[in-house]
């Protein structure tokens, strides 16, 4: 718990220390947890270290970028809870001259479900009360592979399926999945 | 137009009718540090409510009652109430060493408390199933649980796990024989008969416990095995039920509650039990014998005038799949007959 507390400090001081140099873009997309269960995700891109490489052919360049990303997200599963998570991917993309890209990613999040429907307990007293925000949190770590295109200079489109390990419910590990799509905005 | 006025009315207070009858509500059930769903579905307003006690141990019963449908003709006419028991399903929260039957039956009263009062104190049925039985039965001995609980339906319960053993155990003992005799599949049967005889009880948790795996091949669980339920892949996709949650934990939770199964006996107990009661048994179930049912009518301390067997004689382990009318009427009429 404590070093997740750590690894966090320094990565916003990171993060910090690599928007001062280059600007940040903004992720934008839908987060669809098993893929069905609608919700959104946003995050701030920056980028750590990047490298252009020249073609010997020509004028052509691809992109190469080690990145970082604070995000922020969501969910709702219908009738069962809605998810809140928070945190940060490490990883790296690669861009070719004719627009494709392709990425990968580590995640680490503190994820928080909200139940679904109104949540009693028995009391002392044999009278049942209502227990207020039940929910339950967690960490949830995730690997992604992805791809995209860039539509122009400031838009890039993404996909991304991830997979996610919670730790811990009912002390196990539960796996996960999600498809996260959206657009990955170079902010001016 | 005026004319087909009441032709319209008619069909869409027909359409209607049925349609509003069926409710679903869902709720949690806070109790030591372990959060349960409960799904209601079903006639609310029936003050009759019918509580599905699962099998597994670690089997969803929410997914088994929506996904699975074993009792949709009950649900037209009564609320039925369909929950996770904790470390299954989608249930969380709880210490390992909370996985004990009497957990498990403190956990369904809490669930009968909340439907008590949520509900304007309607009657309460418990229908378990296989596992279910097991920690139905452990409620029911509980004389403040007890009185809570208009009627008690048995299916296919593994009550007393034992004695259900030596049954079952003979039965796959008979069959191996016999395939050895015919000269089928010989040295497979011929090393379950060793192993049958080195485990005459099952009192302990057995590593890599074989007959369950000798039962299997011989689709032990099943009348005909076609009739297996199977969730759909939409099932998965947008159930109210998180999949991955209810599989990720359930080979670990069964692992886990082995030896609370494997030492249920209640047998010896259940005389203090005398709530009117249907005892349901899929006649070629051959982890828990049809030869249980008997042992549970005799073993309960309900009047015989209230408590009844039927032999489901289509069905292995879960009638409610094999021969789902014939059971829902059967749990109808005999609900109806305690009026």
């Amino acid at each position: 718990m404590h070093l997740k507390v750590i690894l966090c400090i320094l990565l916003i001081s990171v993060a910090g220390q690599a928007s001062s140099q280059q600007k940040p873009a903004l992720q934008l997309g839908y987060f669809g947890s098993f893929i069905t269960h609608p919700g959104l995700r946003s995050g701030m891109e920056y980028a750590l270290y990047s490298r252009d490489y020249l073609r010997e052919s020509g004028n052509k360049i691809n992109h190469s970028e080690v990145i970082l990303t604070p995000h922020i997200g969501g969910y709702y599963h219908h009738q069962n809870h809605t998810g809140i998570f928070t945190g940060f991917d490490v990883g790296c993309r690669h861009t070719w001259h004719s627009g494709l890209m392709f990425e990968g990613f580590l995640s680490s999040d503190f994820f928080h479900a909200f139940f679904y429907g109104p949540t009693y307990k028995v009391n002392n007293g044999g009278e049942i009360e209502k227990v207020r925000f039940a929910g339950k949190s967690v960490w949830m770590n995730s690997v992604s592979i992805g791809g995209g295109y860039v539509l122009n200079e400031k838009l890039m489109w993404f996909f991304r399926p991830a997979f996610h390990l919670k730790s811990a419910i009912n002390t196990y590990h539960i796996p996960g999945g999600s498809l996260t799509t959206g657009l990955i905005i170079n902010l001016p | 137009m005026k004319k087909y006025l009441p032709i319209l009315l008619a069909v869409l207070l027909v359409a209607c009718s049925k349609e509003e009858l069926v409710h679903e509500e869902r709720f949690n059930v806070a109790v030591d540090g372990a959060y349960l769903p409960v799904h209601l579905k079903g006639n609310l307003s029936s003050g009759k409510f019918i509580i599905h006690v699962s099998g597994g141990p670690a089997l969803s019963g929410i997914f088994e009652g929506l996904h699975f449908k074993g009792y949709t003709f009950l649900e037209e006419e009564f609320a039925m109430v369909y929950y996770d028991q904790r470390f299954a399903g989608n249930a969380i929260g709880g210490k390992r060493e909370e996985l004990t039957k009497a957990q498990f039956a403190k956990d369904l009263d809490a669930i009968v408390r909340v439907i008590k009062q949520r509900y304007h104190h309607p009657s309460i049925y418990l229908v378990a199933h296989s596992w279910g039985g097991a920690v139905a039965v452990k409620y029911m001995l509980n004389q403040d649980f007890a009185k809570n609980i208009s009627g008690l339906v048995l299916i296919n319960t593994a009550h007393n796990w034992p004695k259900a053993y030596t049954y079952s155990r003979a039965y796959m003992m008979k069959y191996a024989e016999e395939q050895v005799a015919k000269g089928l599949e010989t040295d497979y049967w011929q090393e379950a008969l060793e192993w049958y005889h080195e485990n005459p009880v099952h009192d302990r948790y057995i590593p890599n416990f074989k007959h369950r795996l000798y039962a299997e091949k011989i689709h032990g669980s099943w009348f005909d095995p076609a009739n297996e339920p199977r969730p759909s892949i939409p099932s998965f996709f947008f159930s109210p039920v998180d999949p991955l949650l209810f599989v990720g934990g359930m080979g670990k939770t069964l692992h886990l509650m082995q030896d609370e199964l494997i030492s249920t006996e209640y047998s010896s107990l259940m005389h203090t039990i005398t709530t009117p009661s249907l005892i349901l048994w899929g006649r070629h179930d051959i982890k828990l014998p049809y030869q249980m049912a008997e042992d549970a009518y005799q073993a309960l301390g309900t009047d015989p005038a209230q408590k009844v067997i039927i032999y489901y004689e289509k069905s292995g382990h879960a009638p409610m799949y094999e021969e789902k009318e014939k059971l829902n009427n059967d749990i109808a009429e005999f609900i109806n007959g305690l009026d």
